[in-house]
């Protein structure tokens, strides 16, 4: 160091020289004054002597100057030396990856968790030019960055990164970039920090997953359980609907007995209040008419027995040789009698069945009650007509009107027991009928079928085996 | 006195027998065999009384009574249901519709006459 007054050093020797001399008279005056001989300086210096002394004195003053300065310099060196090794260290050791670039975008430098990062070499590293760099420039980072390099601190938002593991992986790397600049505002170098959020935002996708999955797995929980609560409504409903038929069957059995009983009744009561008052052919008719009711009664019975044995798995087939002709006829004339002939009903049979081994009981329960729905359901008047033929080893039988017909949406429904069509309005019936027909075909190891059109009419055809 | 006795009843033996019994018991009845045709002789025929029945093919015996209150000149007409239909809720239903009396079958003698003497009187 070199202090700053030595440059004038030639003023500061006449100076010193000129104080010196002044010193040495002075003394000179102080000797002769108290008598005293001065270390043998004798008279008076002259001003050579008093530039001598200057310049020693001078030297003696530089020399200290430079000792001085140099332990400033010593000192100044030290503290400069700490900070250099603190920063190293600070660098190194930094958790986070650093990198540092020049103006031109040409790495640096970068620390340990960066090569630990990017898993790049030391030739690799320098190799890269961030302003250059291709995955940056897709992504849009480099213009970010690139407002580094004029002089802002710019915050670049993670963008998704290759880097050289093994297998290579891409993560997602954003970044604090900052320019250092000098005194007159130039760029130096540009430092970047990096972060990694790809452990986060895999997090988050596991997040996003999971929550995925769970809101899938809500969702077939959901749909289970609107599954089962739509099961258990189409239960309830059944169940409600299964109460309201059963109580419609106690209606309509009330309804099918109490008519027989009101005509029962009526007609024992004129027999019994007015007997002398009438002729003996309206008595007659009379006691006939209870006499029918009461089969009537019976027969009703027999249906709601023969339902209840036929549910319960017990109805019997009991086969023999028989005229289906002639056992056909006899149904006919019943059914006339009972319907008081309100529809004609006419025979027609096309093969010969008058040997055929069939359960004669069934058969009447089969034709009674197809026939009596026949006339039931159909204008007065119009006919109905029941065909019997043989189709290899089956009897068919059929049963056709032209009456109101059957909808659509009581097909399915047509043999439950109870079911009532819902174009019947006010026609009278249990709802017994078709299910009786059915058990009794299948207990025979037959079926039945239906065509019918709502408003023309409908045909019954059942088939049963013959057995011979 | 002979009362003019309409009968509307869809089943014909009950509707021969309930007419044998009131023209032996000395009244004129008419009958009928739908409620179409009842309203028809009620309108034409002007009877004291009327039995009816419920459940009919066609008009049933409910229709038939809000047909024949609507009309001013049958206002006044007696009207009873005899009927198979016993349910409380039947006759209840009957009752509010204007009925004057609801008679279930099987219904005997004493119980027919008694309901039509008492509209007849009324």
């Amino acid at each position: 160091m070199k202090h700053r007054y030595l440059q004038h050093w030639p003023i500061l020797v006449l100076a010193t020289g000129g104080v010196a001399r002044s010193w040495a008279a002075g003394s000179v005056v102080l000797a002769e004054a108290n008598a005293v001989s001065v270390g043998g300086i004798q008279g008076d210096l002259g001003w050579w002597g008093g530039l001598g002394v200057g310049a020693v004195v001078l030297l003696l003053g530089w020399l200290a100057l430079r000792q001085r300065a140099a332990a400033e310099l010593r000192t100044a060196k030290a503290a400069v030396q700490a900070s250099e090794q603190r920063w190293k260290l600070l660098f190194e050791q930094s958790p986070l990856s650093v990198q540092i670039f020049a103006p031109d975008g040409q790495t640096k430098l970068f620390n340990e968790s960066w090569r630990r990062l990017f898993r790049l070499s030391d030739e690799q590293g320098l190799a890269f030019n961030v302003l250059q760099a291709p995955d940056l420039i897709e992504s849009g980072a480099v213009n970010l960055i690139r407002k580094a390099f004029e002089g802002e601190v710019v915050q670049v938002p993670p963008v998704p990164f290759p880097v050289a593991t093994d297998p290579p992986e891409v993560r997602w790397i954003g970044g604090l970039v900052y320019p250092l600049k000098n005194e007159a505002g130039e760029i130096l170098e540009v430092v970047v920090i990096h972060h990694d959020i790809t452990e986060m935002k895999r997090a988050e996708q596991a997040m996003l997953e999971i929550n995925h999955t769970l809101e899938k797995r809500v969702d077939e929980r959901t749909g289970e359980l609107e599954m089962a609560r739509a099961e258990l409504e189409r239960a309830l409903a059944q169940e409600r609907e299964l109460g309201e038929l059963k109580s419609r069957f106690v209606t309509m059995v009330s309804h099918e007995f109490r008519t027989p009983l009101g005509i029962i009744m009526s007609a024992v009561e004129l027999v019994r209040h007015y007997s002398d008052r009438l002729p003996g052919e309206e008595k007659e008719r009379l006691l006939l008419e209870i006499q029918t009711s009461t089969k009537h009664m019976g027969d009703l019975m027999e249906q709601v027995l023969l339902l209840g044995r036929a549910e319960a798995g017990k109805l019997g087939c009991l086969v023999k040789t028989l005229d289906l002709a002639a056992l056909a006829k006899r149904v006919i004339e019943q059914t006339g009698s009972v319907t008081d002939e309100k529809c004609p009903i006419v025979l027609e049979v096309e093969d010969d069945l008058s040997g055929v081994r069939l359960d004669e009981a069934l058969l009447r329960h089969i034709l009674c009650n197809l026939l009596g729905n026949a006339v039931k359901y159909s204008p007065a008047g119009t006919e109905v007509t029941l065909r019997l033929r043989r189709r290899e080893s089956e009897a068919v039988l059929e049963v056709i009107d032209r009456g109101i017909g059957i909808p659509e949406k009581d097909l399915n429904r047509l043999f439950e027991a109870f079911h009532r069509c819902s174009n019947v309005g006010e026609i009278p019936g249990t709802g017994l009928g078709l299910v009786i027909v059915k058990r009794c075909a299948e207990a025979h190891g037959g079926r039945v079928e239906v065509v019918s059109e709502p408003g023309r009419g409908t045909t019954f055809t059942v088939l049963l085996p013959l057995s011979n | 006195m002979s009362r003019k006795i309409l009968i509307i009843e869809d089943e014909v033996t009950m509707r021969r027998n309930v007419a044998l019994m009131l023209e032996l018991e000395g009244h004129t009845p008419l009958v009928a065999d739908s409620g179409l045709e009842g309203i028809e002789m009620a309108r034409n025929d002007r009877p004291d009384l009327i039995l009816c029945d419920v459940m009919m093919p066609g008009m049933d015996g409910y229709t038939v009574l809000g047909m024949l209150r609507a009309e001013e000149s049958m206002r006044g007409i007696p009207f009873v249901f005899l009927t198979a239909r016993g349910d409380s809720q039947d006759v209840r239903h009957g009752l509010e519709l204007g009925a004057d009396a609801y008679l279930t079958k099987p219904v005997t003698r004493e119980d027919l006459l008694a309901a039509v003497e008492a509209c007849l009187k009324a």
